[in-house]
């Protein structure tokens, strides 16, 4: 298909989604109440650079969409908050491929690969979910079931949420519960709508690259054959966190949570390959990614926020990563909130400095397959520096509604040389 | 080509070698030890809070400057990004269980 007619249709798809989200969350405003409600849409671009990482994966990324929300509420029991958002994500790009590689036109794995040198591929990312807060009148205890959704050509995942908290102590402590689980379908070809309950459709089956399916991996008898590419692959994860916030005085207030995470099934990505070398370290093979069918991720925050004066706020927020691949990340993000004008024009600036201490599964220059085996980028050892500003504006008040601007950069870079940038406008308003 | 390879091993090569400098039994410990100093300290500040404070001490706190996330969108594009490009959970405490990262 011509690449205009792609990019036609993506657009189409594009302004679908987003006159849909539009209607779903304004339209669902008739229900609420005249009061604590708030409904917001904003635009975002993000583009990332790869300059480095995996040579033979480019994780080029332009990223553009629009997301709508709103928190309504219906009535002294019952909230709600519906999201809905839509993009256009074009990824990938021309790789570097050595010309020493044996087999990277044979492989199913590398067949992958040049299919991702042929240039960026489209994709139309699109998510929902819909939460509700109880609290019951006269009690304590908020609880928030949810349910989540996210289609994006090769991916689909569904999900239910739950969380509970409790105001004790005249609100200054309150400890929190939640849950989330996840079903994903991946593939590395397209899963058409059918996707949505885990089955390929016809879309799939001609999906890009089907041909690679005839090769018989003649590059190497000890290269595994990839698992055909209108194979869909499926991961469950299941999220638990406990925590609570603290008001520690009228200045000061605290939040920590730890976070366990377990995810298992399929978990390699199905479009990753990895080098193989020769004794003189000439790379000579592609071979797929394998990684375990299990991965225990716990995680720690902390943040803490300090009030000097009304209107400013400076905080911090911390977190450390530890899992059983081997994978150790620890982040800190120091922020200051101020103003331009009291209550109609602020700011917001941050910055996070992070250190990952990288997988055990990459091998370096491996000259035979291993049992786990992976050169994903976002598993290797890397800090990253990012930063960013926030710009709230109150534009107008009419009778008891607020309309209120908020526009925002947001920038990256890591020490292996991939980096991003983006913004987001948004307006949102209060009632 | 070669010369391209062979930089790109050194550079692999020296990293493992910075990595195997760095991670050794002393710094080990020591980063075990800093856990549990972080720990304790996030449970000092927590008895900190026994003492109450009532509703009309909150100016200060319910200000828009004192929150901890202050813009929804911006927060939904940052745990996309940052999940996605670290191989952590992202953000800080986000509920979301964590998605797959693919692109």
């Amino acid at each position: 298909m011509p690449v205009k007619t792609m990019r036609h249709r993506a657009a189409h798809r594009f302004v679908t989604i987003f006159l849909v989200a539009l209607v779903v969350s304004y339209g669902s405003c008739i229900f609420a109440q005249q009061t604590d409600n708030n409904a917001q849409l904003d635009i975002f671009v993000f583009n990332q650079e790869d300059h480095g990482g995996n040579k033979i994966q480019n994780e080029e990324m332009l990223y553009v969409g629009a997301r709508a929300s709103a928190k309504l509420k219906v009535n002294k029991v019952l909230t709600i908050r519906p999201t809905i958002s839509g993009a256009l994500l074009y990824a990938g790009g021309k790789p570097d491929v050595p010309s020493t590689i044996t087999n990277a036109t044979t492989t199913s794995a590398s067949q992958r690969s040049s299919n991702r040198a042929g240039g960026k591929s489209d994709y139309t990312p699109v998510t929902t979910s819909m939460g509700f807060d109880i609290k019951p009148i006269g009690s304590d205890w908020t609880l928030s079931p949810g349910a989540f959704f996210s289609w994006q050509d090769n991916y689909v995942s569904r999900g239910l949420d739950f969380s509970a908290s409790v105001e004790l102590f005249n609100g200054n402590f309150i400890p929190s519960f939640s849950y989330g689980f996840r079903w994903d379908s991946l593939t590395a070809g397209k899963l058409g709508l059918s996707g949505i309950f885990g089955v390929m459709g016809e879309e799939g089956e001609d999906g890009e690259g089907g041909e690679g399916e005839e090769d018989e991996g003649e590059g190497d008898p000890t290269v595994e054959r990839a698992p055909p590419i209108n194979q869909i692959d499926t991961r469950w994860t299941h999220n638990f966190q406990f925590g609570f916030t603290q008001i520690l005085s009228p200045e000061w207030r605290l939040n920590a949570s730890v976070q366990y995470t377990l995810q298992h099934g399929s978990l390699s990505a199905p479009n990753a390959v990895l080098t193989l070398y020769d004794q003189n370290k000439v790379p000579v093979l592609f071979a797929n990614e394998k990684l375990p069918n299990v991965r225990n991720r716990l995680q720690f925050n902390t943040r803490v926020r300090f009030s000097p004066l009304t209107g400013w706020g400076i905080g911090a927020d911390h977190s450390f990563y530890i899992d059983d691949w081997g994978i150790m990340n620890a982040a800190i993000e120091p922020q200051v909130d101020g103003y331009f004008v009291p209550e109609v024009a602020l700011w917001r600036a941050w910055y996070r400095y992070s250190y990952q201490w990288g997988t055990r599964f990459h091998r370096g220059h491996p000259t035979h397959e291993y049992r786990y085996q992976t050169d994903d980028a976002d598993l290797l050892t890397f800090s990253t520096h990012s930063g960013g500003a926030l710009f709230f504006f109150r534009l107008a008040r009419w009778g008891e509604l607020d309309w209120n601007l908020r526009v925002s950069g947001y920038a990256f870079s890591r020490s292996d040389h991939i980096l991003g940038y983006g913004g987001l406008v948004g307006i949102e308003f209060d009632w | 080509m070669q010369q391209y390879m062979l930089r790109l091993s050194s550079t692999r090569q020296t990293a493992m070698a910075k990595w195997s400098a760095f991670w050794t039994a002393p710094m080990r410990r020591f980063c075990s030890r800093a856990l549990m100093v972080y720990l304790l300290a996030n449970c000092l500040l927590f008895t900190q809070g026994c003492a109450t404070t009532e509703f009309y001490q909150r100016e200060k706190l319910n200000d828009r400057a004192m929150q901890f996330d202050q813009d929804g969108g911006l927060n939904y594009l940052r745990q996309k990004i940052e999940a996605a490009r670290e191989g952590s959970l992202g953000g800080f405490g986000s509920a979301e269980a964590g998605g797959c990262g693919c692109q």
